[in-house]
């Protein structure tokens, strides 16, 4: 919900369906998308593996957004390796507001099965 | 404890420097139910879940429960407990209110569970910076002796989650700063994320706590000095959320 508010304040068509796509779909109408989804997604799935993908994936996201960029997405992204473990953890409900602007988003997304 | 010279040469702020040490702090004292050496060894578990053949075939299988299997106690841990961080730690995204009710019937009561949470979601948060960021894994931090202190919030009520959560408009002085401080510009709007932990405070605000230096729940522009701007955030947020199979 965050991503549509927040770049259609940036003026930027964003595509939602990008969250939910392979990390080679594109920038989805964000600068840098694909670098970004790329480094986050390695080094959510880095932790206990070989982790090649994600040297690569750093380098292509500091080209991308700069050192300062790189290192606040690997921190957004550990952020929400830990917010959505919480969520499950507790079984945290999806808020009213957010409830009430998600049905349209979560088909776009195919995300109504983890409801 | 972690490499600070790495960190700090790391392009990461100096308050994510500051937070990451308060977070291995927090996680070598004694809190709210575990001892300092519990928490320390919740830390090294959610590690250990990365590389266990249970959790794997666990995670591989159409449902967890398809797959036989425990775990054992170790550790000052008892077997429900290292499950339970496990679990977390490698199939959240599968957890539901079955798993919630029988971990409760194992011993691990609501109080209980949210400090292993908070700890152990912790510990994951500090790995994936770190790995992130290029950096060797924070050393385990050693743990510090102590009584736990049982501090448990008693205006916390069954609203939004399986787990009892202090509404806003009952909230004390610590968790009504926690709320004021966490909602950002959408107070007093509180987001349910924001109440998931806070039956027990103090898990409650060391997590937020570290977070608020990695993340800012807002729509407001981020500083220039990110270097990363709020669609480019909020892409990263959805794009882990999504691939973690995460609802909220």
């Amino acid at each position: 919900m965050l991503l549509r508010v927040s770049s259609d304040a940036a003026e930027l068509s964003a595509d939602m369906t990008i969250v939910t796509a392979a990390v080679d779909a594109g920038d989805g109408g964000v600068p840098a998308g694909e670098a970004l989804r790329t480094f986050a997604l390695a080094a959510v799935d880095a932790l206990g593996s070989d982790d090649s993908t994600l040297v690569e994936a750093r380098r292509s996201v500091v080209v991308a957004v700069g050192e300062a960029g790189f290192a606040n997405a690997a921190g957004i992204a550990a952020a929400f390796n830990g917010i959505t473990r919480v969520a499950d953890a507790t079984g945290t409900e999806l808020d009213e507001m957010s409830e009430q602007m998600s049905p349209v988003l979560l088909d776009d997304l195919d995300l109504t099965p983890l409801r | 404890m972690s490499d600070l010279i790495d960190l700090e040469s790391s392009f990461a702020r100096p308050e994510v420097v500051d937070a990451v040490t308060a977070a291995l702090e927090s996680l070598a004292r004694p809190g709210t139910f575990f001892t300092g050496a519990q928490r320390v060894a919740i830390y090294r578990q959610s590690r250990a879940a990365r590389t266990c053949s249970l959790c794997a075939e666990r995670r591989d299988a159409v449902s967890p429960y398809a797959v036989d299997g425990d775990h054992v106690a170790a550790d000052g841990l008892s077997a429900v407990e290292i499950d339970a961080v496990h679990r977390i730690s490698t199939d959240s995204g599968r957890l539901s209110e079955k798993w919630h009710g029988d971990v409760g019937a194992g011993g691990l009561d609501d109080a209980r569970l949210v400090e292993l949470i908070a700890a152990t979601t912790t510990g994951i948060v500090l790995d994936t910076l770190h790995r992130g960021l290029g950096l060797e894994l924070p050393g385990v931090p050693e743990p510090v002796d102590g009584s736990t202190t049982g501090s448990v919030s008693d205006r916390a009520v069954i609203h939004s989650a399986w787990v009892p959560t202090v509404p806003p408009e009952s909230a004390d002085e610590t968790v009504a700063d926690l709320y004021a401080a966490r909602g950002g510009d959408i107070a007093p709007f509180t987001p349910n994320i924001i109440r998931a932990l806070t039956l027990v405070p103090a898990s409650a605000v060391d997590f937020l706590g570290l977070l608020a230096a990695l993340y800012v729940l807002s729509t407001d522009e981020v500083p220039v000095r990110w270097g990363i701007t709020r669609p480019q955030i909020e892409l990263v947020a959805a794009s882990v959320s999504a691939h973690n199979d995460c609802f909220y």
